[in-house]
């Protein structure tokens, strides 16, 4: 007999993966081969990061990994480095999305800002110190903002739209299982 | 029942930690194996990306056309004054096809009093851009041209007017050509009246500047720019743009190729160019040394 909620659960991973997937593919259409003076977020990580708050039990360690590595060789980006870093902070937003979930939104908005700090810095530093290009920092820090800017545009998005609320504690077993 | 579950978590956790750290390790070695290995890693990425486009491309056409058409929806407000302008410039540009045709026949009559015949090497592969980099911060496009068609890595590619980038990256079906104006480019040019050397450098702006200049008195802007073939980079003589001077008094290339509309490019096939067969040649000067105590050799044989 197949679990039904096993069932549903795996129906949620996969809209993650084929989310990701529309975004990678909407990124890489031929609109624009002009450089660009100015970035947009990165929607693929603001909506990793939403997810690995409101819903951890839809985004496992494996699905970030595997469409962060391919949209890192897709976009042609170093390697494993985006992938790498959104894996670890996915982890610790998980590890703290039962203190976010009873938190006010400024809180979990904060968090988010500082994982993505890490980010942004820490993959400048690994960059610089392997001696790999790295891009113009005024743009990937402008990139960096707008994405955590992005967060509470999307978040009340997915709130209205797609009826992903705060789960008050204990309302969802599959989700309960991630806040021990 | 939640007895159970709890029981099959205590098992389960440990194995979930030694899953996360493998892949964690997995990821930065996969990191660590690009810094290494670069060339390798470049060609399963673009082995990666031939297996991906052919499954996107299906959904490309509509996407695109649909986008296109909302941006076509805003400028709708500008298509009077775009019409005034386009009338002014085919009125111009009428004036220049008839020097054209004219420069025409008289090249034509020339090339025949000298019985030129064009190099044969220089013939062209047309591909169609599949997707950009993707990625702000690097200018790449995909074309739909690959192995299978004999594209190797190094070939100059073109728009109709200009040069457009070089080609980096093939896989069976699709090569990446990394453009002028991405940061990684640098690319050996002369300017044309007063025969300098220089380098174009990429710097991810439209127009890229112009570095190593001898002597920045003789160059003036509108300059014509042309690749030189030093180091065997790029044929000599493709036109890539003109000499423009920004506000800052730094002198850039204004590109020729239009770089808004890449649709088709040329790729241009040149045989008997510098081949590289390891990265030790890439760095260091080739010692002519070897090669003649080679061929003595071969000689004494």
């Amino acid at each position: 007999m197949i679990d039904r909620r096993a069932l549903t659960l795996l129906f949620k991973q996969l809209l993650y993966i084929s989310l990701g997937l529309a975004i990678i593919f909407y990124r890489l259409l031929p609109l624009e081969t002009t450089p660009a003076h100015w970035v947009g977020p990165d929607i693929l990580v603001t909506a990793t990061c939403l997810y690995a708050i409101r819903r951890p039990a839809y985004v496992p360690m494996i699905s970030v990994a595997v469409l962060f590595l391919f949209s890192d060789l897709m976009l042609h980006n170093p390697p494993g480095l985006l992938s790498l870093f959104m894996v670890l902070s996915c982890e610790w937003l998980k590890r703290r999305s039962h203190y976010l979930r009873v938190a006010t939104f400024s809180v979990e908005w904060l968090a988010i800002a500082f994982v993505i700090a890490v980010q942004v810095i820490g993959s400048h530093i690994i960059l610089t110190l392997t001696m790999a290009t790295t891009p113009p920092l005024g743009l990937t820090s402008m990139q960096a903002v707008g994405t955590v800017l992005l967060y509470p545009i999307l978040s009340r998005l997915s709130h209205h739209i797609f009826g992903v609320h705060k789960t008050p504690t204990g309302e969802d077993i599959i989700t309960a299982r991630y806040q021990r | 029942m939640p007895q159970n579950r709890l029981q099959s978590d205590e098992y389960s956790r440990p194995l979930r930690r030694i899953g996360q750290a493998m892949i964690v390790l997995f990821l930065f070695g996969f990191f660590l194996i690009w810094r290494i290995d670069s060339p390798r890693v470049e060609r399963f990425r673009a082995h990666v990306i031939d297996a991906a486009m052919p499954s996107f491309t299906w959904a490309m056409a509509p996407v695109m056309a649909i986008t296109e058409l909302a941006r076509d929806f805003q400028s709708y407000q500008k298509l009077n004054e775009q019409n005034q302008e386009l009338r002014r410039e085919l009125q111009q540009m009428k004036a220049w096809k008839e020097a054209a045709l004219q420069l025409e026949q008289e090249n034509a009559r020339l090339l025949d009093l000298n019985k030129v015949r064009l190099d044969p090497n220089l013939t062209r592969i047309t591909g169609v851009v599949l997707a950009d980099s993707g990625s702000p911060f690097r200018q790449s496009v995909l074309l739909n041209v690959g192995a299978r068609d004999g594209i190797i890595d190094g070939w100059a590619t073109m728009d109709g007017l200009g040069l457009v980038g070089r080609i980096s990256g093939v896989g069976p079906d699709s090569s990446r050509v990394i453009l002028l104006t991405d940061t990684s480019s640098r690319i050996p040019a002369s300017i044309e009246p007063s025969g300098q050397n220089v380098l174009i450098l990429g710097d991810n702006t439209l127009a890229p500047p112009i570095d190593f200049i001898e002597n920045p008195e003789l160059i003036r802007p509108g300059d014509r720019i042309v690749s030189s073939g030093d180091g065997g980079v790029f044929p000599p003589g493709l036109l890539i743009g003109q000499v423009a001077k920004d506000s800052g008094g730094r002198l850039r290339a204004r590109l020729a190729a239009d770089y808004g509309q890449l649709k088709f490019l040329r790729v241009l096939r040149s045989q008997s160019r510098l081949k590289i067969s390891g990265s030790g040649p890439l760095v260091a000067p080739r010692q002519p040394a070897i090669s003649t105590l080679e061929t003595r050799r071969k000689e004494g044989e």
